[in-house]
Formats: structure tokens, sequence, C-alpha cells
């Protein structure tokens, strides 16, 4: 589904308090079937941008199309019900919010708020299970008597049971070890790919950026500062320096070895082989 | 889930907040004691005037002081309702079994209802200007008679500081686990209130989870690194009386000079 920010803005109403907008006139445009990565310094509003595609948080002027529904400051229960039916939400830290009292119940948590009867809540939650790579033996243990990593699936599995055309994730790595990170993340892919979902990836980490993502979004102050494709960011130094974006590892790595030999490469390498070709044809061409 | 007003602390600089916290927390109790001997209406104007001077001394948004009321509203409508419509006396206007409507009823009525919201003003006064953590030492101050008894103070002031610390840590928590409930489809302010009580399970369940997990994590690192409930302990925060606090407490003095005199009118 297709996800289009229309002059959008949001604040966190606290009481009598009105905070600065969180949120601030933003234009977007989150093609169908697109892996969209956004970055940006913390409190940039990436994590409230999520939000709004889910409906969690309301804009307090603008509107956003989410494949047919429309999301406005006055928007109906209904319609938001159908939207968070079509775009699941994956939190940082998801494994907060488990539950029940067995991992079936948890991952049918979701499909039965849905409407999901309960042959089909048993049938979507084994075939989650599976999307998420845990043994279908867990089914009746308690979600609190697992592993970190295996609590994390378990709520990722909670979220996609209820067959999201859009996957909106803040985070999904944080607090695993580089193993347990790739292997989520891997997961999300393999789940966008084979499911033709739209994905939108919070991240820090550019490494992640350069992995999964074809679009990158560099938010700041609540406003998208500039949307583009992976590889054309990473090309434009002055703004990853304008930005503060930190570099991919493979690019910091050739910027080293650029300064070391005082004259810059023509072009910005994004993975190792890249790199390794690079250095061969700036070497030896 | 973030309208909770009460027990926010604004910080400021005005006279109330520069305040000892002990003498705030005393005149606070006291103001709320005196509000029962006030014993006609002349009292409840005079004791409505000062209140009204020291929110406005606070330089807090009236606002604020209203949204304390808000809650309790019903309680308090509650209470003013059983006394109008059962207490007797004077003019009666009308009557109808144990219900009666009277002049004697409605100014009762009237007091219990200024009870009410002078004693909630009064006490929003003091956690709108005073840290929480302020409070802590304040109410440790204050119980430090009990420990004749040999009661120990410095756990309970100890419990009550840690309590106070985490609750925004909660709140924020709670908003999350709202957040991510709500995005799994739970619907909150629809049906039954068993069905909405039921709602409640998917939040109050994480929220135990990680309290508990929390609180053994605090206790782990507070016993690594040494400490001792029964050891006498110096404070970070002293408190220093000062010349402000004499001044306060003199104003107490007065009002209730004034409070005694207003009484025989």
């Amino acid at each position: 589904m297709q996800i289009v920010f229309n002059q959008v803005k949001a604040d966190y109403q606290l009481g009598p308090i009105r905070t600065a907008n969180i949120i601030n006139e933003v234009n977007l445009l989150i093609a169908d079937q697109s892996f969209t990565a956004v970055i940006g310094p913390t409190g940039a509003g990436k994590s409230s941008l999520l939000k709004m595609i889910n409906g969690l948080l309301l804009p307090s002027a603008g509107s956003i199309q989410v494949g047919e529904y429309s999301i406005t400051p006055s928007c109906k229960k209904q319609t938001l019900a159908a939207i968070r039916k079509r775009v699941g939400m994956v939190f940082q830290f998801p494994e907060h919010q488990l539950f029940a009292e067995t991992v079936e119940q948890d991952i049918g948590f979701g499909p039965t708020n849905f409407g999901f009867s309960r042959e089909e809540t048993r049938l979507a939650v084994i075939e989650s299970m599976g999307k998420v790579g845990l043994d279908p033996a867990l089914l009746q243990r308690s979600p609190f008597s697992l592993s970190g990593g295996q609590q994390r699936r378990v709520a990722i599995a909670g979220i996609i049971a209820t067959k999201p055309d859009v996957l909106v994730l803040d985070e999904p790595g944080a607090g695993l070890d580089p193993e347990g990170k790739r292997e989520i993340l891997t997961m999300i892919q393999e789940l966008h790919d084979n499911h033709k979902l739209t994905t939108v990836l919070v991240t820090h980490d550019m490494d992640d950026v350069v992995a999964y993502a074809d679009n990158v979004v560099v938010m700041a102050n609540g406003q998208v500062m500039c949307q583009q494709k992976v590889e054309e960011l990473f090309a434009d130094k002055e703004a990853l320096v304008k930005w503060k974006i930190d570099l991919p590892e493979p690019l910091r790595i050739q910027r080293c070895i650029e300064e070391q030999c005082g004259r810059a490469f023509s072009s910005a390498s994004l993975t190792l082989e890249a790199l390794a070709d690079l250095l061969l044809k700036e070497y030896f061409a | 889930m973030n309208k909770l007003m009460m027990g926010r602390y604004f910080s400021g600089d005005s006279f109330l907040h520069q305040l000892d916290p002990r003498t705030k927390l005393f005149a606070t109790l006291y103001i709320i004691a005196l509000l029962f001997f006030v014993e006609n209406i002349w009292g409840f104007l005079l004791l409505f005037a000062v209140t009204f001077f020291i929110m406005h001394q606070t330089g807090i948004a009236l606002v604020a002081f209203i949204n304390g009321v808000k809650p309790l509203i019903w309680l308090i409508l509650f209470a003013v309702m059983l006394r109008i419509f059962f207490t007797g006396g004077g003019i009666v206007y009308f009557r109808a079994g144990p219900v009666m409507l009277s002049s004697f009823g409605l100014i009762t009525g009237f007091y219990t209802f200024s009870r009410f919201v002078l004693m909630i003003f009064i006490s929003t006064v003091l956690t709108l200007t005073t840290k929480p953590i302020d409070l802590t030492d304040a109410i440790h101050a204050l119980l430090k008679p009990l420990q004749i008894f040999r009661i120990s103070i410095n756990d309970f002031a100890l419990m009550l500081s840690i309590s106070l610390r985490f609750i925004p840590n909660l709140l924020d928590e709670t908003t999350k686990i709202v957040d991510a409930q709500r995005a799994r489809g739970v619907v909150f302010g629809k049906g039954n209130i068993i069905q909405q009580m039921k709602k409640l399970v998917p939040i109050v369940l994480p929220l135990f989870a990680s309290s508990l997990k929390r609180a053994e994590e605090l206790a782990d690192v507070m016993e690594v690194k040494g400490y001792q409930s029964d050891q006498k302990r110096t404070r970070y925060r002293q408190l220093k009386w000062q010349v402000r606090d004499a001044v306060a407490l003199l104003m107490i003095v007065l009002l209730t000079a004034a409070v005694v005199f207003v009484n025989r009118l």
C-alpha cells in the first residue's frame, strides 16, 4: 500500500500544555512495496512518524493517506481500526507488550481483536510462527519463560499474524547481540520480499540502512530533510555532513583510505565487495 | 493517560517554590485542618480569598488547579448532594420522606463543597510547587518523632522516594504498552464494564512484569553498591530554615487569628 503524508503537523497534547509540533509540515510519499529506512538524531520525530502511519498519533493538521484510507485530525474509529489491521507496527522492545499465558494466546491476540474466527486465528498463529522461525513446540509455553531473542520473535509474530500489507518497525534490532539483530532483520527482509509488504524501518545503524533499505528518509526537528535512494544519499558528501549522518562501515574505511592517499575516489562504496572493486579500479585501471 | 495533573511539579521561582518543603507540608496540613474549624460563610469567603491569593502567588495558570478538581468532581457532588438533601433545619422548601431541601441543608452543602475544593486547591499548590523528592524529605522530617517508637523512618522515606522516582517511568511505559496494544487492535472505551476491564489485562500484566523485574534489579544494584538500611545516613539535599519560612509561619498564625475572629461574627 502506498503511504502519502500531506502537509502533516502533530504534537503531543499534555493537559493544558501544548508542546511544539513534534511533526511539522511533513510531505512524504512512501511507494507501494518499497523498503524505506527513516534516520535522524534522537528526538527528530522518527517514532512519531511511524505512529502516525498506524493512526496512534493523529495529525493536528493535514492528512495521511494509507492505501485507500485517509487519516485526518477528525478520523472515525472504524477507519482507524481498518488501518491498524492493514498496518502492523513493531515497537521498540516489542517483547514488553507480551502478556498472555501461552505463546499461542499472545500471537493470537491481534487476529482475535481484528475479528479472525477461532480457526483462522489458529492457522494464522502457526503460519506466523513459521515465518519468524519459531519452533511450533513453543506454542503452549509461557512467553515469559523464553529467551530475549525468542520473546522478540513471538512479539513480531503477534504483529504479522494479522497479515498486514504495511509493516512499520521502530528499531527492531535494539538490545540484541549482533547475531540476533542480523537474524531479525534478515527475517524482516524475507517477509518484505515474500509478502510484497511496504516496509518502513526506523534505525540508527547505517549498515542496516545499506543492507536492507532501498529508500531513505532523513528527519530532523520534526521535519523531513530529504528522501532519496540509499546510494544517492551516501554519494552526497555535503548532505552527509549537513545532516550529521554516520557512515556505513565500508564507506568509513574508504574515507580513511582517501584521506591517507590524499584524493577522493570516483564513487562511494556501500559494501565491502564494492570497496574492493573500487580500490582495484582506482589503482590498476 | 498524560492528563494526570495532580502531583506534577511545575518549575518556577515564586515565593512558594522557594519555601522549605517542611514549611509547605506543615502549612498545607494546617490549612486543611483549619477548614474544619470554619463555622460560617465569612470564614469560607476568607479562606477562598487566601487560597486564591496563594494560587495566584505560585504563578501557575488557574487551569492547572481546576484540573486537580476535575477527576474528583463526581465524588464531591455526591457528598454535597447527600448534605443538601438529608440535612433539615431552617426554612424547609420541600420534603419527600427522608429527602428534603432546606435553607440549612443548602448552606451545609455549600460548606462541604468549599471544604473539598479548597482542600484540593491547597494540596495542589503543594504538589505543583514542590519537587516530589523534596516532598519526601519533608515527610521524612515530619515523621522523625516516630523514631522514638523504633519505627524505621529511613526505610519508609526510601520506599517513598523510590516509588515517586518511578512514577514517570511507569507512565511512559504505560503509554507505550497502551499504544502497542492499540496497534494490535484493542479499542479502549468500547463495550460494557466487564469487557473494558478485560482490556486492561494486556496492559497491567506487562507493567507488573517489568516493574517486578526492575525492582529486583534495583535491589541487586543497591546491595552491590553496599546499601544498608540500618546505617546512619547523611543527606545530599540539606534543608535550611530561612527567613521566608518564618514569614510563612507568621502568616499562618495570622490566618488562624483571622479565622477565630471571623467565627465569632
